[in-house]
């Protein structure tokens, strides 16, 4: 069963096609140990040959990508059956028994005699311990599949329910102990991913039970145009190894308009990578106006126009538009906007996105005295003046012909900014029966010396 | 069918803010964001708007409403402190009438405040008893304004797609609030943040939505080489209409260096009373605990560039207003040499969409509603080449059009993820997600829920909602109450997963439940399947 030739033949072993036929493999003892997930074993066990891991701990983006184009295609698992089995796990019936497999061969591997080596699944592409969420799987937990494996007292396909918390949570968990790996787009040569492993799996692989995982490894597939991926039939592959305790990750990558799916592992001793999980497919972006397709020719008499309308559209000036073919003032067209949109420029990017960020509550500070200039020391003086008294509740009062309004008490005030120059300020009260006037008229002036 | 003009205009207005409604404090300095974006920018349109229909100005707008806007503008609680907030407004206008007395440079503004928030109380309180939403729905009435929805709490939905399940709850319960609201079904929508990603299109259909906008890269980068640009809206493969955003107009209001709202004449947006005026004189119109905040009344003009906040000078509104009725007559006037160039090569006349935030106008562009008053006026008097249209007008008029799937886009800075998805807030998926997956979870265990549960798990679904807004990452991004964004999305993942554990543990605590519905009452007739698979 083991190939020493990989690089002609990636694998040896035709899958399984029946359910039945793996379960009477996994009579070996070994063979579980080695593969706790049957159906990773379908899918993607292909011993390789010490020389072959070798290449592959530090593969160059050429030859993983002739080697994985090379693979078959035709042996992909669909990812529910692999849930599946899991859950369905190994046929003994106590916790012990069941869970014994899943911790062992992580301990054999690091006494690692060469038979065990052997034992373990090892390929370059990966190989698959715990469960695989796919795509649209995310939310299918894989920790509760594990669970059920391990508690089964039950039909192997029915989940046993897991425990929630009785006590009220105050803050958010670094980790909910799902074991997944999620891919997202960030713009057309960034993608993000974040990840968790398990207990389950940690315990499985010998891990620290919580934490940072020495020698974690992510593997990013370009998977563009591939009908369904298996793991091994991507057209080019990256490693990336986790450092420095991170959490998430973002990823550089050196095509647009790309599907990508990642699988989350890590190496061992061997430098042989251990697949934990595999991400959902993600796609990013063009960047560049389409090429020109069998339907435009349907309008090409329009084509030569087209470029005008598209550097209208993409607020571009055409330069030598008079010269240049339609072709390469489209290319040219794409390049400016894709320039203007990385530079963050003009149109494209408004001052803020809502309100709240529209400088709400937020002031400028003062300006920074260049360097070497003596700061200044800031003085403004403002001056106000309040005019204020009491009269009877019930009398009008103006102050400067205009109505003041006289509080319960009698009591009125006003407040002026008082410029410079000087102020006439008659206050008049008249009783309620005007029958009674009362006037006085303080004089105010400010001058300001500079 | 009336003779084509040589262009259409789209102005789209996406007036948004999020969920902030805090009944367990008195003085809550973020819902200042609403009692703000009221008196500036949604009662002043809507001034600007009826006065339009009044004088029999044909014209046409676009305008999302965001659920958690018209939420805010329906809540008995935030109209009533709008009210107070809109009184004592009115109070210290009439104190500053007093104070600039002796200052002929500052009294003139002084009066324009009064007239200004009277304006507001005019038409808030008197004509419209205090639901705006209403007076919207009633422009809406007349053809002139058509009114669309936004994801339910304008999540960012790019960053979501990974549970369908999520954007599609968004969708559906925006539309189910949409036609509780509006008495009808919306025929497009603003998806936040202009984000979109193939596959949307999908959802979009499913949910009765004909059409929504995207960046111009969104266009321009689709699959297929669209023949009119962004002059013509492409329909995605569902069927669904995608308009693509003019740079050029946006550019000339937009743009920080070349923008109209530049123009040294403008109110100068940072030099407030609140920070210069006396404190005790002040104090009763900032916030409770003596921290200085802006008050809206503001007596200076841009002046110039570079300058000091003190070198500023006063503000002369004539004279901002003069520049208004300038600029939307250079806007008008571009417009139509744009489209009459545009339609040398096209054989229909072009469409050039103008969206903008809503907020833009009148709380950060002072002048802009009047900007607008005076660019429909232009429009409708002084020429006939331009046409003001909505989408569902220009797509009725032409309802051929190519096919094509947009690209992935947004029209946030750089234009893809990036604002929502970078080192300050991407730790935020990681939550979001689970979150979303626990609510799908729920939905489908519990297809049928009553009494307790049924309130427990609706509460959980606005929770997950308002913990999705993208206005949380977008703060943290730009640093300015970061404290707040960070919090909010805390609490409301705590609050599900709190929620979540009682669910599926069977032991709803109904104290805890009544509580969160009295804090986050948004969504109240909220249908919690929007998360069950299909």
């Amino acid at each position: 069963m083991f190939d020493m030739d990989k690089e002609k033949k990636p694998r040896t072993r035709k899958p399984s096609t029946t359910e039945s036929k793996e379960s009477a493999e996994n009579e070996s003892p070994r063979r579980k140990r080695a593969a706790p997930a049957e159906a990773s074993k379908k899918a993607q066990k292909v011993p390789a040959s010490a020389k072959a891991v070798k290449k592959d701990v530090a593969p160059s983006r050429k030859t993983a990508a002739k080697k994985s184009v090379g693979a078959p295609s035709s042996q992909a698992a669909p990812p529910k059956s692999r849930t599946r089995t899991v859950a369905a796990g190994p046929k003994k019936g106590t916790r012990k028994a069941a869970a014994a497999p899943v911790t062992e061969p992580v301990v054999e591997k690091k006494v690692g005699s060469e038979r065990e080596a052997e034992a373990v699944v090892v390929h370059p592409h990966s190989t698959v311990v715990g469960a695989t969420p796919h795509a649209a799987a995310v939310s299918a937990s894989p920790v509760i599949a594990i669970r059920a494996t391990k508690y089964e007292v039950t039909p192997p396909d029915r989940i046993i329910e897991p425990i929630y918390p009785e006590e009220r949570v105050s803050e958010l968990p670094r980790e909910y102990g799902d074991t997944k790996l999620v891919l997202m787009v960030r713009d057309p040569e960034w993608l993000f991913f974040y990840w968790e492993i398990g207990k389950d799996v940690r315990q499985m692989l010998g891990l620290a039970p919580e934490g940072f995982i020495e020698r974690l490894v992510v593997r990013l597939h370009d998977i563009t145009g591939v009908e369904e991926f298996n793991g091994l039939n991507s057209l080019a592959w990256y490693e990336i190894p986790i450092t420095g305790g991170a959490v998430s990750w973002y990823v550089n990558v050196p095509k647009t308009d790309c599907e990508w799916c990642a699988e989350i592992g890590v190496l061992n001793d061997q430098g042989e990578f251990i697949q934990i999980c595999r991400s959902n497919t993600v796609r990013t972006p063009r960047n560049s106006i389409a090429e020109s397709s069998a339907e435009d020719t349907e309008w090409m008499s329009v084509s030569e126009e087209l470029k005008e309308i598209l550097a209208r559209s993409a607020d571009v000036v055409l330069t030598g538009s008079s010269r240049i073919g339609s072709e390469a003032a489209i290319r040219q067209i794409s390049r400016r906007l894709r320039l203007r949109l990385e530079q963050g420029e003009g149109a494209s990017a408004p001052p803020s996105g809502s309100l709240a960020a529209l400088r709400l509550g937020q002031r400028p500070g003062k300006k920074e005295a260049a360097e070497g200039v003596a700061p200044d020391l800031p003085l403004s003086v403002r001056t106000e003046l309040i005019v204020s008294g009491s009269t009877d509740p019930s009398a009008r009062v103006t102050i400067q012909g205009q109505p003041v309004m006289v509080r319960p008490d009698g009591t009125f005030s006003l407040r002026f900014e008082l410029p410079d120059g000087e102020q006439v300020i008659p206050v008049r009260a008249v009783s309620s029966d005007a029958a009674l006037t009362r006037e006085v008229i303080p004089i105010v002036r400010r001058t300001m010396r500079p | 069918m009336a003779a084509e003009p040589t262009g259409y205009l789209c102005l789209v207005l996406h007036a948004h803010l999020p969920y902030v409604r805090h009944p367990e404090y008195e003085d809550c300095l973020e819902e200042r964001w609403f009692f703000e974006a009221m008196t500036e920018t949604y009662l002043p349109l809507l001034d600007v708007f009826e006065g339009l229909v009044r004088d029999g100005v044909d014209f046409r707008v676009t305008m999302s409403l965001t659920p958690p806007l018209v939420s805010m503008m329906t809540d008995a609680l935030l109209v009533e402190r709008y009210t107070k907030h809109l009184e004592s407004l009115i109070e210290l206008a009439h104190k500053e009438i007093e104070r600039t007395r002796w200052m002929p440079e500052f009294h003139d503004t002084a009066k324009m405040y009064l007239r200004r928030f009277e304006m507001c109380r005019r038409l808030f309180v008197d004509k419209h008893k205090r639901n705006v939403v209403g007076a919207f729905k009633q422009l809406a009435e007349t053809g002139k304004l058509e009114i669309i929805t936004c994801g339910a709490t304008h999540g960012f939905l790019p960053l979501l797609q990974i549970q369908p399940q999520a954007v599609r709850a968004q969708v559906a319960i925006a539309v189910q609030y949409h036609q509780e609201t509006f008495g009808q079904m919306p025929r497009g929508i603003w998806n936040g943040e202009c984000g979109y990603y193939p596959g949307l299109d999908a959802i979009l259909a499913e949910q009765g939505i004909r059409f929504f906008f995207l960046d111009a890269h969104g266009i321009l980068f689709a699959d297929r080489r669209p023949r009119y640009g962004v002059y013509a809206p492409l329909f995605c493969p569902t069927g669904v209409a995608a308009f693509g955003r003019d740079l050029e107009s946006s550019k000339s209001v937009w743009s920080a260096d070349e923008g109209y709202p530049g123009d040294f004449r403008y109110r100068e947006f940072y030099r407030d009373i609140g920070y210069d005026l006396e404190f005790e004189y002040i104090r009763p119109y900032i916030h409770e605990s003596g921290l200085r905040i802006a008050t809206g009344l503001k007596y200076y003009k841009i002046t110039g560039n570079d300058l000091d906040l003190s070198e500023k000078q006063p503000y002369v509104e004539r004279d901002a207003l003069e520049a208004a009725a300038c600029h939307a007559g250079n806007f008008m006037f571009n417009r139509q040499k744009q489209t009459e160039w545009l339609r040398k090569f096209m054989d229909r006349p072009p469409i050039v969409v103008c969206p903008y935030d809503a907020e833009l106008f009148g709380h950060w562009w002072f002048e802009g509603p009047a900007f607008l008053n005076f660019l429909f006026r232009k429009i409708h008097y002084d020429q006939k080449d331009l046409v003001c249209i909505t989408p569902s007008e220009y797509l009725e008029r032409y309802p051929r059009n190519q096919v094509a799937t947009p690209s992935l886009s947004s029209w946030g800075h750089k234009g893809y993820c990036e604002v929502w998805l970078e080192g300050s807030n991407d730790w935020i998926y990681r939550h979001l997600h689970k979150g979303a997956e626990r609510m799908i979870e729920m939905a489908n265990r519990f297809p049928k829920a009553e009494g307790l549960l049924l309130r427990a798990l609706k509460q959980a679904a606005r929770e997950l909602l308002l913990a999705q807004s993208s206005d949380w990452a977008f703060i943290m991004k730009t640093n300015t109450m970061v404290e707040y964004a960070r919090k909010r999305t805390r609490d409301h993942l705590i609050n599900l997963a709190n929620l979540y554990a009682m669910v599926m543990n069977g032991h709803i605590e109904e104290k805890f439940v009544a509580d969160l519905e009295w804090r986050n009452n948004i969504f109240p007739n909220i249908d919690y399947r929007a998360y069950a698979d299909r």
